[in-house]
Formats: structure tokens, sequence, C-alpha cells
């Protein structure tokens, strides 16, 4: 692989992740995808539960509760769940949340529009009416159902809810399942 | 001045190497990797059996389309799945018997002598490999962000045609009254921002009469204003041909037809004007500077002094026909340009059209106005005192949806050109570069996007856009046929 800037060119600088979330788990990253999409778009489980049903994974999360376990294997999560997802839950809810996504990616698209403008107007997100709603509904969230930790501040909060913005434009468009399965993997490891 | 940042980025396999411009998005600083908006790409194929390599080349829209459908296939084949065939224009893979499969390039622009190129698997897996390359190291917008101005003039769409019939109504007198007090007189700024519609509903017709005569003075005296405007940096335009600015890295091939610089027109080069009643004010001198360096002599139309922001808008053209850019990947010898279907046809045009540049940018001869009148027949107007010739509310609103986003970028003294190709819905179908210039700056002009609906206009399926370095706009209705 060949990077060929010419001497006008800019570098493409990689930007820094939030690290103060432990996205290397998968279990956390399936968690945390279906958070932003619950904070977006104001679904709650019973989106979720319609979307597995359409899918045939009625098996694996039929009901609130055996969806609530699921999502409770996350490693952030407040409280004693069972901390466990074997491979099919972990696809179940990928594609539970790869469905939603699509069914809703003018949504997302204009979302990350919106965010896009703001960025390169240098204006805050939280100032744009959809960025921050979503900005608020993801923070509440996260503090209502994970642990606190003290190397999460509002500003890591934020970043992360916006990175998931974006992954959540990636997942949206065909091919998003892939995408999403790739990135889990790519960061595990 | 604004700058955009543009990278090359390139990956190479043995039998297939692609390079592409991109430009960072904004989103990038949440995103693992860099977030980038492919703007054009070129991807060359090497057969054994032959010793020309293929060269693939688009636009950001050509990329995606490409990149879904080898990375479809190659996922479905992997688990074998029959790949879902899209749209007849869009590119395909198919498999064929044995270790070959077919890929249908569909409406991308190519060498190839035929649009389906049989691949090896070896072939599949290096363009598989060039692709998921490039997805390693950045992450390819898989759509284009389109902003809210793009929003807004569909807001004008709907609302433009009151809105504008006034202010055109009210330029359209304005404009009569000037031509007849300076025949001599060629910039109209007042059409060119805001066009007569063709059709004005006949209660509004004295409304706007004299709202028209109220903003008369106002309208002159921007145009006077803008008139007086030197026509600096005309003598750099040759120069800009290969040289855009704005820290672009565009490298241009050798064999791209386009690479021909623009030299200056002969200030005889009639074009049609803008609106119909532009025909009544004769072109300009043969001495105004500005024509000199102007490829629409009878276009020239000094801004009112606007400066609208202009967005660094994601690309939505779906030109596709973007002449190789890579000198590096270009083969020698000019890739021949397929006739297509007629959707297509005025992609072949887009690629004539630099050739043309050497003498004239070229509108075509049958873009007469409306109203039929020649261009070389402007100066019978002058006296009338007939009513003046709509435009239809559509054109004035997308007109005044263009003008109102349109930013003249300080690199650029010629002025872009655009075609846009209506479909029999009205919906907008194709969008054609007609200069080079055009063709380099599409990512950075706010255009409509394809599929929004702009017609259905009576007698006509092409409009021409012509955005002035000054920041004025220019909107030409061609009629069909052309």
């Amino acid at each position: 692989m060949e990077l060929n800037p010419s001497s006008q060119s800019a570098e493409i600088d990689l930007p820094a992740a939030p690290d103060a979330v432990p996205l290397d788990s998968i279990k956390a990253q399936l968690d945390l995808i279906l958070l932003a999409l619950e904070a977006l778009l104001g679904i709650g489980s019973e989106a979720m539960l319609e979307a597995a049903q359409q899918l045939g994974q009625a098996e694996l999360m039929g009901d609130r509760v055996t969806l609530w376990r699921l999502r409770q294997a996350s490693p952030l999560r407040k409280g004693q769940g069972r901390k466990k997802l074997d491979v099919d839950e972990a696809r179940g809810l990928a594609m539970v949340s790869i469905a939603i996504a699509q069914q809703h990616q003018e949504q997302i698209r204009q979302a990350v529009t919106r965010l896009e403008e703001a960025t390169r107007q240098k204006r805050a997100p939280h100032r744009v009416a959809v960025l921050g709603d979503y900005l608020d509904t993801f923070s509440n969230y996260y503090e209502e159902r994970m642990i606190a930790q003290q190397a999460l501040t509002p500003d890591n909060l934020r970043e992360l809810a916006l990175k998931l913005l974006v992954d959540l434009l990636f997942y949206s468009q065909p091919g998003g399942l892939r995408r999403l399965w790739l990135t889990l993997l790519a960061r595990s490891r | 001045m604004k700058t955009t940042q543009l990278t090359q980025l390139r990956y190479q396999t043995p039998t297939a190497t692609l390079a592409a411009t991109v430009r960072p998005a904004a989103i990038s600083q949440w995103s693992e990797s860099p977030v980038v908006q492919v703007l054009r790409f070129q991807l060359q194929l090497q057969f054994t059996d032959t010793d020309e390599p293929v060269d693939i080349w688009g636009d950001g829209t050509a990329f995606i389309g490409l990149n879904q459908a080898v990375q479809s296939y190659l996922q479905g084949w992997a688990i074998g799945e029959e790949t879902v065939v899209q749209a007849s224009s869009e590119p395909v893979v198919k498999s064929l018997e044995g270790p070959f499969h077919a890929l249908h390039l569909g409406r991308l622009t190519h060498s190839a002598t035929d649009s389906i190129l049989v691949l090896g698997s070896v072939q599949l897996a290096d363009l598989g490999a060039v692709f998921e390359q490039l997805e390693t190291q950045v992450r390819p917008l898989p759509l284009s962000l389109r902003p809210p101005v793009q929003r807004r003039w569909r807001d004008w769409a709907i609302r433009g045609g009151t809105v504008a019939a006034g202010a055109i109504a009210a330029v359209g007198v304005t404009i009569t009254l000037r031509s007849i007090e300076q025949p001599t007189v060629s910039n109209l700024p007042e059409i060119t921002s805001a066009p007569a519609p063709q059709s004005a509903p006949e209660p509004d017709a004295s409304a706007q009469s004299s709202a028209a005569s109220q903003s008369q003075s106002t309208i002159s005296s921007d145009a006077r204003s803008t008139s007086d405007e030197s026509p600096t940096g005309d003598a750099g335009d040759s120069a800009l041909a290969d040289s855009p600015g704005e820290g672009t890295t565009q490298t241009e091939s050798p064999h791209s037809p386009s690479i021909s610089p623009v030299v200056p027109t002969s200030p005889s080069t009639s074009a049609p004007p803008p609106f119909p009643e532009v025909a009544a004010t004769p072109s300009p001198p043969a001495s105004s500077p500005r024509v000199s360096n102007e490829s629409l002599s009878g276009n020239e139309s000094p801004s009112s002094g606007e400066s609208e922001a202009l967005l660094d808008l994601d690309a939505d053209a779906g030109t596709g026909d973007a002449a190789p850019f890579d000198a590096a990947l270009a083969p020698a010898a000019p890739p021949p340009v397929e006739p297509g279907p007629p959707e297509t046809e005025a992609a072949s045009e887009a690629v004539d059209l630099p050739e043309a540049e050497a003498g004239d940018l070229v509108i075509p001869p049958s873009a007469a106005p409306i109203t039929g009148e020649s261009p070389g027949s402007q100066t019978s107007a002058p006296t009338s005192r007939s009513p003046l010739p709509q435009l239809p509310a559509q054109v004035a609103a997308l007109q005044a949806s263009i003008a109102d986003g349109w930013e003249p970028l300080a690199a650029v003294t010629q002025p872009l050109r655009y075609t846009l190709v209506l479909g029999a819905d009205g919906r907008l179908a194709n969008i054609i570069p007609e200069n080079r210039l055009a063709q380099h700056y599409r990512d950075r002009v706010e255009l409509p996007a394809l599929g929004d609906v702009i017609g259905p206009i009576d007698s006509v399926n092409r409009i021409q856009i012509v955005l002035e370095p000054n920041g004025t706009v220019q909107v030409i209705p061609l009629p069909t046929g052309d």
C-alpha cells in the first residue's frame, strides 16, 4: 500500500479515539451501538424485539428480559448480569443493530451531515438541535446504566457518542453488518 | 481563502492499481481512521493476455458503486450467494464458468472496448485487495453528506415560484430600461441573480411591475458598481487550467482530453444569453478585457456584490465521466470515449468540450434562447417595450438557490459551466461539467443533487449553469433536442 501525497497534500491525521471506554470488548461495543441507536432514534426495546423477530432471531431475544440480559453482558454495565454472550447471541445483537440502523439510515445520515457541517464551521455539536438532543440522551442513558468511571469525563462521553454516531452511518449502508463484524474483531485485537 | 485539502491515495497489486483523490471529512475527528470523501478515482487492471491495461475512472459516486459491487460480490461469492443485480447502469460482478468473473462496468467510464471485463480469480482477488487496502487506511464515505443548503434548495423550489416571479419581473423591467439607456452595456447582473420566469401569473403582473419600478434604482446601482469592477486576474486564466490552487494535489493525466489549457476565446464567440431578455443587449465590445478572456462573451455578468458562503460540500455528481487524473497511472494513449446511450451522450460531449476550448468554450448552437432569438440578433429588442419573456419559475428558483450558495473561489477566474440534464419526470438525471475547471471544482460547487425535482419544464430537458468568478450565476434553459 502506497500513500502518495503530493507536496500540496495534507496529511490525513488519525484522530485519537476515546480510550476511556474499553471498546476492545465486543460485548461493550454491541451494547453501546444499541445505546446510540436508542439515543438518536428515540426507540426502545420494542423496536429491537420487532427487528429480532423479523430477522428470525426471536428465539435468542424473544422478550425484554432476554434482551436485557444479553445487553447486560457488557462489562460496562452496572449490576451483576450474566456477563456471558456467545457467538450466536453476539451475531443476533449485531443483526438487530444493523437492521435498525438501516431502517433509519436517512435519520442517521442527517445527523452525521449536521455533525460534519458543525465541525467544519467549528461549532460545538451540542449546539445543533438534533446533535444536542442525541448527546444529552446518550449521556443520560450511559450514566443510568453503566458503571461510573472516573476516567470518563463529559468530554470523553461526548466523544464516544459522536464516534458511535459516525459508526452508525457506515453500519446503516449496504454491507453494514460486515463492517460491524470487522470493526468488532479489529477493535478487540 | 478557503483551502481544500485533498490527498492522493494509491494502492497497487500485481494486476490492479487503484488511485483515488480523497478529501478528509470533518467527522474524521470522531473516527478511528480518517473518514474521507472519494472525489475521483482511477482503477487500472492489467490483463495477462493483452499488454493494454484497462483504465476505469470516475467520481465519488462511481467509486461507491464499483466498490460496493466488488465487495458485495466477494462477500457473496465466499458464501455461495448470487449477486443481486442492481440497476443495469450500475457496475456489477457476476460469476462465470470456472474461475472467471464478469465485471459489468455499467456507466463507468473506461478505456476498454467492451463494457464487460472478464476477470480471473487472481485479478478479482487483486481488485478486492486494492479496495480493501483503501478501506483499511481510510473510511470512504458510502454516501455523500448533503448540507442544509441543498435542503434549502428544495425549500426554494417549493416556494420559489411566487417569490422568484416578483423579483424576476422587477429585474426584467429594470434591465429593459437599462438596455434602453445604455445599449452598449453587456453586463447584466440583475438577470443572472434574479432570472425572469417564463410565465408569470397574470394577476401578479401588475404588482410585479410596480415592485420592479421600486427596485429599479437599487438594482441599477448594483449593476453599475459591478460593471466598474476591473477584471483582475484574467491574465492568469490560462495558467489556471493546470494549477487550480487551493492546496489541491490533483495531477493530470497526459491522455486526458481535458488537460489542454483554456486559452482566451475570441471576442466574437457567441453564446445564447442566459435569459431571453438578455437578447435585447448586444455583445460586449471586443476591446473589453473581460471578453477576451471569457469563454462566453455574451454572458458577462458582474455580480451584484453578493458574497455567499460556500460550504465545502461533498460532491454528489454522478457524472462518472471524469477523465483520468493520475499521470502516473495513465497510459500514453488517450482512452477512447465510448458512445453510450442517449443519457451518456452528454457525457461524451463533456469530454469533447475541452478539446473545443482551444478556440471556444462551446455552447451547443441549438442552445438558443427560449424566444428563439439568435445571439447575434441582440440589438433588436432594446427599443422594444413588449413584455419580457419569462423563464419558468422552477428555473428561477434553481438560479436563486445556486446563487445563494455560490461563493467564487479565489483561484478561479473563469466561469464554471455545468449542464443539468433533466429526466422526463423533471428530476435531475445528470450533471455534466462543461469545462475542465468545472470538472475539477465540481465537488466544491453547490448544485442540486441527482434525483432532485427541478421540473418538468416545457421544452426543456437541459439547463446550463454558469458560475461566474464575480459571484453571479447564470441559468440557461436549453430547449429539448440539444
